[in-house]
């Protein structure tokens, strides 16, 4: 089981958490090779929509769920 | 006791739309300067296009005067680089700051009580007063002894301009289609209660709600008017009266009960804490936003942008220009950091 990579980005406000969860990937970026799981969860919808094709540019696949009302959780792997 | 009901109507419709859309024009900037996602920039331009057509349409039919905001050479400029330094820190605009507050986020609680509190300072009381009357009425900038207009700058007939600007924009928006089929960005199935509303038809909502309020005739020429109506409010704990029948006070109420409501229904509503740093900036920011509004002929981003600047208003394409300029570079240097 792949070992998870959490980033809590919950009550932060804009335009932190697109910068930080960009900052977070390209960090983590070996680590997802390997076979790593980042999640990161909001509660921001605009995120929600265009994280995953930021993520698909730079090569990686994403999974959006939603946990509850107004809360996301973001899954990225290769 | 008098309340005025289209200003509520209007502030419930507008709730409804920035809350089922996610609207923001600071997310419009920051998701553009960071993703060169143009979503958000899309949903302005289709607002900006049914209220610069309506609005000129009401006008040519004798229905409503167009009636477009001064320039303040002091003013406009001073206080748009002040909203878009508040905007910068709270990391909202006029709006988005009330339509992330009404979804549950008392970060955007504590902002709105900011912006409150800054507006009530430049308009009710202290040492700012004097200050925001010596950088409006005494700098005023006019063309033949009229509000400076476009148009008026141009010397040409209003619906020319109406027409090349529409050309302009709508050049742009088949630009944007293109990069966006390039990008194949992924199109989000939603209903009118169920996740977010699409670009255009935000656009155009938001647009329309401008033309009621216009054809109202008791706003201050389309949307506008928020900061005032915050600062009535909190001017409201001295005086022990909130006055309903006044458009900005009833208007934001409106706004917040159609935004909390639509929240509510969609599933989106949900208490969150910002982290404890980011409160100082919230506040701050608000405060900022508040007062750079008021100097700026009474200005925020809305009434700049999709009220007056459609109206051809050289003090709010001014003031855009220096919010624009302030907010969007400040951007990037966050995302540098």
């Amino acid at each position: 089981m792949e070992e998870a990579i959490i980033l809590n980005l919950e009550g932060e406000i804009c335009p932190y958490t697109l910068i930080y969860t960009i900052k977070k990937l390209e960090e983590v970026k070996q680590d997802l090779e390997k076979g790593k799981i980042l999640e990161i969860f909001y509660d921001h919808p605009p995120v929600v929509e265009n994280i995953p094709l930021e993520v698909s540019k730079r090569g990686f696949k994403s999974e959006v769920e939603k946990i509850s009302s107004g809360k996301w959780k973001i899954s990225i792997k290769k | 006791m008098n309340i005025l009901w289209i200003g509520f109507i209007v502030g419930f419709l507008l709730g409804v739309v920035i809350e089922r859309g996610f609207y923001c024009f600071y997310l419009a900037l920051s998701n553009f300067a960071l993703t060169r996602d143009y979503r958000l920039i899309k949903a302005t331009i289709w607002a900006f296009l049914v209220t610069m057509i309506g609005f000129h349409a009401l006008h040519t039919l004798g229905i409503q005067k167009l009636d477009p905001k001064t320039f303040f050479l002091g003013g406009s400029i001073i206080g748009a680089i002040l909203f878009g330094l508040g905007m910068s820190l709270t990391g909202s605009c006029i709006v988005g700051t009330p339509m992330r507050a009404w979804r549950g986020q008392v970060g955007y609680m504590i902002a709105l009580l900011g912006m409150a509190v800054g507006g009530w300072l430049a308009i009710f009381k202290g040492p700012l007063v004097p200050i925001v009357k010596a950088l409006q009425k005494p700098t005023e900038v006019l063309i033949n002894g009229k509000v400076a207009t476009l148009d008026r700058l141009l010397g040409i007939n209003h619906w020319i301009l109406v027409i090349i600007v529409a050309v302009l924009l709508i050049w742009w928006l088949i630009k944007i289609e293109r990069k966006e089929k390039a990008q194949q960005i992924p199109q989000e199935k939603s209903g009118f209660f169920k996740g977010t509303w699409g670009p255009v038809f935000t656009g155009i909502a938001l647009g329309i709600v401008e033309i009621i309020a216009f054809a109202s005739g008791k706003s201050p020429a389309g949307l506008g008017g928020f900061i005032k109506g915050y600062a009535t409010i909190f001017n409201g704990i001295f005086t022990h009266k909130i006055p309903l029948n006044d458009w900005g006070t009833i208007e934001v109420i409106g706004i917040m009960v159609g935004a909390v409501l639509s929240a509510i229904i969609s599933g989106d509503f949900r208490i969150t804490f910002p982290p404890l740093k980011r409160i100082p900036a919230l506040f701050f920011g608000g405060m900022l936003i508040g007062i750079g509004a008021v100097l700026a002929v009474g200005g925020c981003n809305v009434a700049h942008l999709i009220s007056h600047v459609p109206q051809f208003s050289i003090g709010s394409i001014v003031s855009m220009i220096f919010i624009i300029g302030t907010a969007y570079p400040l951007i990037k240097w966050k995302a540098k950091g």
